[in-house]
């Protein structure tokens, strides 16, 4: 006996409902009634939608998108309108110090003090030589200074 | 040759479309329907693929090169439809193709359209064990009795690799008979 009569399958173990084949056509293929779902007795007739609870609810929903969206708005405009309404043109002391730290720019003891409040300067003249302290009163020296003298 | 080209002509040409796709449909409704059938298992999902495999024919003969021949590219479809399916209700169920079919067969026994015993669902789960193509090539050869030259066509493979890969199918399936004791 071959190996595969010794398999003993039944090619006749799949059946198929009664005159199954005689209800496969062109248009039983073409329009396929593919309404396979049923539903339960009088559905239809006893069918009531409460439009009234679903509006709410799709009314809420909007009305809490708008309010998320509102708020992530002004957040937003904050957050750009910091960054671009910054006076950029004017830089704290801070700032001018660590940027000439970096040696970019080689400015003179004269021209550095151009760059800083004068009026929140403290100045210690007692390593300034003779020249030095008289450019300084001759440049600097205005009576709405406030200039401590130590 | 010159008959299947004259019929695919008027399959082709709108005025005598419809009868010649009725004819089509009736020739061919049995052998593929038990072709898809052996591969997807349950009657109410071949029905599905057999209206699918069907609608592709009919939207897509225009396009048919004539490089094979018409049962060829009805078989091709129809096996690629059956294969698709069972993807798709694989993936609905979180599942692999393997492990739907073998959730398929498990119900077998409450399937009224399965007429068999224990051990024609022990052979099924051994038949489910091989892989896809070796599966498909035992299926074609052993249940529908087609010739190995026309499953080579249908599935794009050689002759030869064909005849191995199904002794080799029969052999395996055998072992699997026998590690459960049920042959």
């Amino acid at each position: 006996m071959s190996k595969e009569r010794q398999l003993n399958i039944n090619k006749n173990r799949f059946k198929t409902p009664e005159r199954y084949f005689d209800s496969i056509s062109l248009n039983s293929v073409l329009f396929s009634d593919k309404n396979n779902f049923k539903t339960p007795l009088n559905y239809f007739e006893t069918l009531e939608i409460n439009l009234s609870k679903k509006k709410t609810k799709t009314k809420t929903y909007l009305l809490r998108n708008m309010i998320y969206s509102g708020i992530a708005a002004i957040l937003i405009l904050v957050v750009t309108t910091n960054l671009f309404l910054r006076d950029l043109t004017k830089f704290s002391d801070d700032e001018i110090i660590s940027y000439l730290d970096y040696n970019i720019v080689d400015f003179t003891i004269s021209e550095y003090s151009e760059l800083f409040d004068k009026t929140k300067i403290e100045v210690n003249f007692e390593n300034f030589t003779e020249n030095e302290y008289d450019y300084f009163i001759e440049t600097n020296f205005n009576k709405d200074d406030y200039i401590i003298f130590e | 040759m010159k008959d299947e080209s004259k019929f695919i002509q008027s399959l082709i040409d709108p005025e005598t479309r419809d009868i010649a796709f009725e004819k089509l449909v009736q020739d061919y409704k049995k052998p593929i329907y038990w072709h898809i059938r052996k591969i997807v298992l349950d009657h109410d999902d071949a029905h599905d693929v057999l209206q699918n495999t069907f609608l592709k024919v009919f939207k897509g003969i225009d396009k048919f090169k004539f490089e094979s021949k018409l049962y060829t590219w009805i078989y091709r479809i129809a096996t690629n439809e059956s294969l698709n399916f069972i993807k798709s209700k694989a993936k609905k169920f979180l599942m692999s193709s393997k492990e739907m079919m073998d959730y398929q067969i498990n119900n077998l026994k409450e399937d009224p359209y399965f007429d068999g015993d224990e051990l024609q669902i022990s052979l099924q789960k051994a038949i489910n064990s091989l892989p896809t193509k070796q599966k498909l090539i035992f299926q074609m050869k052993y249940e529908q009795n087609m010739k190995f030259k026309e499953i080579a066509e249908i599935l794009e493979t050689s002759e030869g690799g064909l005849k191995a890969s199904y002794h080799i199918a029969v052999k395996k399936i055998k072992k699997e008979l026998l590690k459960n004791q049920t042959f």
